[in-house]
C-alpha cells in the first residue's frame, strides 16, 4: 500500500465521522494476511479467529496512539504477532504446560485437521517450523511465506537486520536438515 | 578418470567377483539420482493450511459490530460456580470488628456521659458563655425562651423571689 494512501487512512481511521467506514476499508485489506500469518503460529483455525479479532479490536482501540513512526501494516502485524504470543501462553498456563508442549499438542491435532490439507512433506515441514526456538519461527514464516523484506521484520520485531538474517539463514538450514533427515 | 575413481572401480571390480550383479547403468546414474532426491526434498513452498469456505467475507461485519457496535463481551459467571468462602469470610470478619468497636464505643460514651461531663462543667472548665450560646439559637428560639421565662403576673415574681434568694444575703448587702 502506498505511504499516501496508508496516512490517508489512518487519518481517517482517527476521525469520528469516517472512523467505521475506514475500519471496513482496514479490514479487508490486511484480514488475510494478518489471518495467515497468527495461523502459522497457533495453527488451529478457531484459535486463529480467536486471536485475528482480538488483534482488530486492539488496532481499532490503539489506532490513536499510532504516531506514524513505523508503516501501519508492521504496526499491524507487531500487534498480531504480541496476540499469537499472549494466546499461547495464556493457553499454556491454563493447562499448566509450556508453551512449547502447547504447539506439539497443536501439530498433534493438525494431523487430523480438517483445515490442513497439505501432503506429508508439508506436515514435516509444519513440525520443523515447530522445533524452532519461537523467533526463529516467526522470522523464518514471515520471510518464507508472507515475503516480507529484513527492514519490515526489522520494524515488526525490533531486532536488527544483521541479526534477522543471520537467525532466518540458520532457521533455513535447520528445517533442511530436519527434512533431510526424515526423508531419507 | 582420477586415482580416486581408480580406486572404488578395483573396489567394484572386486565385488563383481563375488558373483553379484546390477542392473545396467545403476553405478553410473547413482550419484545423479542421489542429487535428484536431495532437490526433491527442498523447502515446500505452501503450508498446507486452510480456512472455511467463505470465511475471509463477511469478517468486516463481525469485526466492526465487535470493535463499534458493542461493548466489551464479559463473560457471565453463574452464581452457583461462585466461590462464596471468601464472600463469607469477608462479611464474618466485618461483622466481629464492629461488634467490638460498638462495644468500645458505647462504654466510652456512657463513661462520660455519667461522670465526666457533669464534672467538667461543674469545674467550670467548659467555657461557654451566654454569646457563644446565643451564636447557637435562632430569632424564634431566643423569642420562645424570653416568652417562657417572663413573669406574667406578680404573684409568679413573688414566687421566683421566694424560692431563689436568699433573704439574709440581701439584709447584709
Amino acid at each position: 500500500m502506498p505511504l499516501f494512501q496508508e496516512s490517508f487512512l489512518v487519518e481517517n481511521l482517527k476521525n469520528s465521522e469516517l472512523r467505521e467506514q475506514a475500519y471496513r476499508e482496514l479490514i479487508t485489506l490486511y484480514k488475510e494476511r494478518l489471518y495467515w500469518h497468527i495461523r502459522k503460529m497457533v495453527l488451529d483455525h478457531d484459535d486463529t479467529d480467536d486471536v485475528l479479532q482480538n488483534t482488530f479490536i486492539k488496532i481499532f482501540r490503539n489506532i490513536d496512539s499510532f504516531k506514524g513512526d513505523s508503516k501501519l501494516y508492521t504496526w499491524m502485524y507487531r500487534i498480531a504477532t504480541n496476540e499469537a504470543i499472549t494466546f499461547i501462553n495464556q493457553k499454556a498456563r491454563k493447562n499448566m504446560v509450556s508453551s512449547e508442549e502447547i504447539q506439539q499438542q497443536a501439530l498433534l491435532q493438525l494431523e487430523s485437521d480438517v483445515y490442513f490439507e497439505g501432503d506429508e512433506i508439508q506436515l514435516k515441514l509444519q513440525k520443523a517450523i515447530a522445533m524452532l526456538p519461537q523467533r526463529q519461527q516467526l522470522i523464518f514464516n514471515m520471510k518464507y511465506f508472507d515475503d516480507l523484506t529484513y527492514e519490515d521484520l526489522s520494524e515488526i520485531l525490533g531486532t536488527s537486520v544483521g541479526g534477522l538474517k543471520s537467525s532466518y539463514h540458520i532457521a533455513v538450514k535447520k528445517i533442511a536438515n530436519q527434512l533431510k533427515d526424515e526423508t531419507l | 578418470m582420477s586415482a580416486k575413481q581408480s580406486k572404488y572401480k578395483m573396489m567394484d571390480d572386486k565385488s563383481n567377483k563375488l558373483g553379484f550383479k546390477t542392473p545396467n547403468g545403476y553405478l553410473e546414474s547413482m550419484e545423479q539420482q542421489l542429487l535428484d532426491r536431495l532437490n526433491e526434498i527442498d523447502i515446500p513452498q505452501e503450508h498446507g493450511l486452510s480456512v472455511p469456505k467463505n470465511y475471509f467475507e463477511n469478517l468486516e461485519d463481525r469485526f466492526v459490530s465487535l470493535a463499534i457496535d458493542k461493548k466489551p463481551i464479559r463473560k457471565v459467571v453463574p452464581l452457583y460456580a461462585r466461590n462464596w468462602v471468601p464472600f463469607i469470610s469477608g462479611i464474618a470478619a466485618c461483622l466481629v470488628a464492629g461488634f467490638f468497636i460498638w462495644e468500645l464505643y458505647t462504654y466510652d460514651s456512657e463513661i462520660l456521659a455519667a461522670t465526666e461531663i457533669s464534672a467538667y462543667i461543674e469545674n467550670g472548665t467548659l467555657l461557654v458563655g451566654s454569646q457563644d450560646l446565643a451564636q447557637l439559637l435562632t430569632e424564634e428560639d431566643i423569642d420562645e425562651l424570653a416568652l417562657e421565662t417572663t413573669f406574667t403576673t406578680d404573684e409568679n415574681l413573688e414566687n421566683y423571689l421566694l424560692d431563689n434568694i436568699d433573704e439574709s444575703n440581701l439584709f447584709q448587702e
